[in-house]
């Protein structure tokens, strides 16, 4: 007998008291009733989670190189003149924050690369049974490697070509290496998808255009995000600044 | 009763970086001289400590069950207990003796805490490879409507159903089948 509305109901407490106390009883006597109602409570609990997952295993990964690389040893140099070598470190060390401080103001960054944020990429699938390794594309492209990045996520998506969060983050190098017409390709697509990913995939549409120079397209792009998406308001800021 | 390292294990679940920062700061040193005192390296302590981390969040996270004891002695338990399967995994034997010289030694509440949370994180593990077995249209609906909570008309809509019924119908038919899925492949992977 197939209990999952059953189940279901239990979990969402949409059982009345009468029904519920005579399932537990059931359950209490019936050891795989009681397997099946965990495994979907185990479900709704992936379901849940299963972006929180894959964003903390991207985080957990930075935070951890930070902490795991061997401390690397400075080389040893014979003190021919300490003070001076001292001298000449603390003027380039003070000429560097100096250019530091003052590059927003000798460079800007353009509307683009103010508005360019991405999280991190963290893949559904980290093994294959293949030559590839998965992990190269999210470490490529946390650490900006777009060139890197794209052909491996390519060969990924060839594997798994439903993966839209993989789909998302090819459009993203796409756009980032200037191939924007297969990136809008990705990013309409996935707007029209109507997926969770619809939201991210209009704004990067937007960010495409942006990117381009079109202005009015951009304009176009952003005034079609709804209220409802999370990246309304940055759509409403970034409008008023184009 | 919670205990005080409760706040770690909030930051896992939460995602609190400062905080998660200082777990590493405070356990990771441990895990890398355990580690490469038993037959491993730096690479393998950080991987082994980032997929222990992972196990206690599946374990506690976003559920009901409470920690009993201190975060850093479940996650240094996690470490070895799955130190000890990779061990056993490489063949890396003279690892293997030195390691199970320890693991006799430990049988505490930790141990079985340690255990229940690497099940987990297998069965979370065995969830989400046998989820991606399902038809587009399963993993659609089940993520619409239990993890982004869609409501029932919007999913009509969304993915050109006929009614409200249609889709609790194929709710549970997509669940029935990914349990069918979960159990043949749990099965045949724990149980070789």
């Amino acid at each position: 007998m197939d209990n999952t509305d059953r189940i279901d109901r239990y979990l969402t407490g949409t059982m009345d008291p009468a029904e519920k106390q005579a399932f537990e009883a059931e359950m209490a006597a019936d050891a795989q009733l009681a397997e099946d109602l965990t495994l979907q409570r185990d479900m709704g609990a992936f379901l849940r989670r299963r972006e929180h997952r894959n964003a903390l295993q991207a985080q957990l990964r930075d935070i951890g190189r930070a902490h795991f690389q061997p401390e690397k040893k400075e080389a040893k140099t014979v003190s021919i003149s300490r003070r001076r070598i001292l001298w000449i470190g603390a003027m380039a060390a003070a000429a560097g924050l100096a250019l530091f401080l003052l590059r927003p103001l000798l460079f800007p960054p353009s509307l683009f690369d103010q508005y360019a944020e991405y999280p991190a990429l963290a893949l559904a699938q980290k093994s294959s049974a293949g030559p590839a390794d998965w992990s190269a594309a999210e470490q490529a492209f946390n650490s900006e490697d777009y060139t890197t990045a794209e052909p491996v996520l390519e060969q990924y998506l060839a594997a798994y070509p439903t993966d839209m969060q993989a789909q998302l983050y090819l459009g993203i190098c796409k756009m980032e290496l200037d191939k924007h017409t297969e990136a809008r390709q990705i990013f309409g697509a996935l707007a029209q998808s109507g997926e969770s990913f619809k939201d991210y995939a209009q704004w990067y549409l937007a960010l495409s255009y942006l990117k381009s120079g079109d202005t009015a397209a951009t304009q176009k792009t952003l005034d079609e995000i709804p209220d409802s998406s999370p990246f309304y308001k940055k759509a409403k800021e970034l409008a008023a600044r184009l | 009763m919670q205990h005080t390292d409760n706040r770690y294990l909030e930051a896992l679940c939460t995602g609190n970086s400062s905080l998660l920062d200082e777990v590493y700061r405070k356990y990771a040193r441990e895990v890398m001289l355990w580690v490469v005192k038993n037959n491993g390296d730096a690479d393998d302590a950080q991987d082994l400590f980032q997929d222990a981390l992972m196990a206690i969040y599946d374990r506690y996270c976003g559920r009901d069950f409470q920690l009993s004891g201190a975060f850093g002695a479940l996650l240094m338990t996690v470490c070895r207990r799955k130190w000890f399967d990779r061990l056993s995994q490489k063949k890396r034997e003279e690892g293997v003796r030195n390691a199970e010289a320890e693991r006799y030694t430990e049988e505490t509440s930790e141990w079985e805490a340690a255990e229940e949370a690497i099940l987990q994180q297998k069965r979370q593990e065995c969830l989400s490879q046998v989820f991606e077995l399902l038809s587009e249209q399963c993993r659609k609906l089940l993520s619409l409507i239990t993890a982004d909570e869609t409501p029932v008309e919007q999913i009509v809509q969304q993915l050109g159903m006929a009614n409200a019924n249609a889709v609790y119908q194929s709710k549970h038919r997509c669940t029935a089948r990914w349990r069918q899925l979960f159990y043949e492949h749990f099965k045949a992977t724990t149980h070789g």
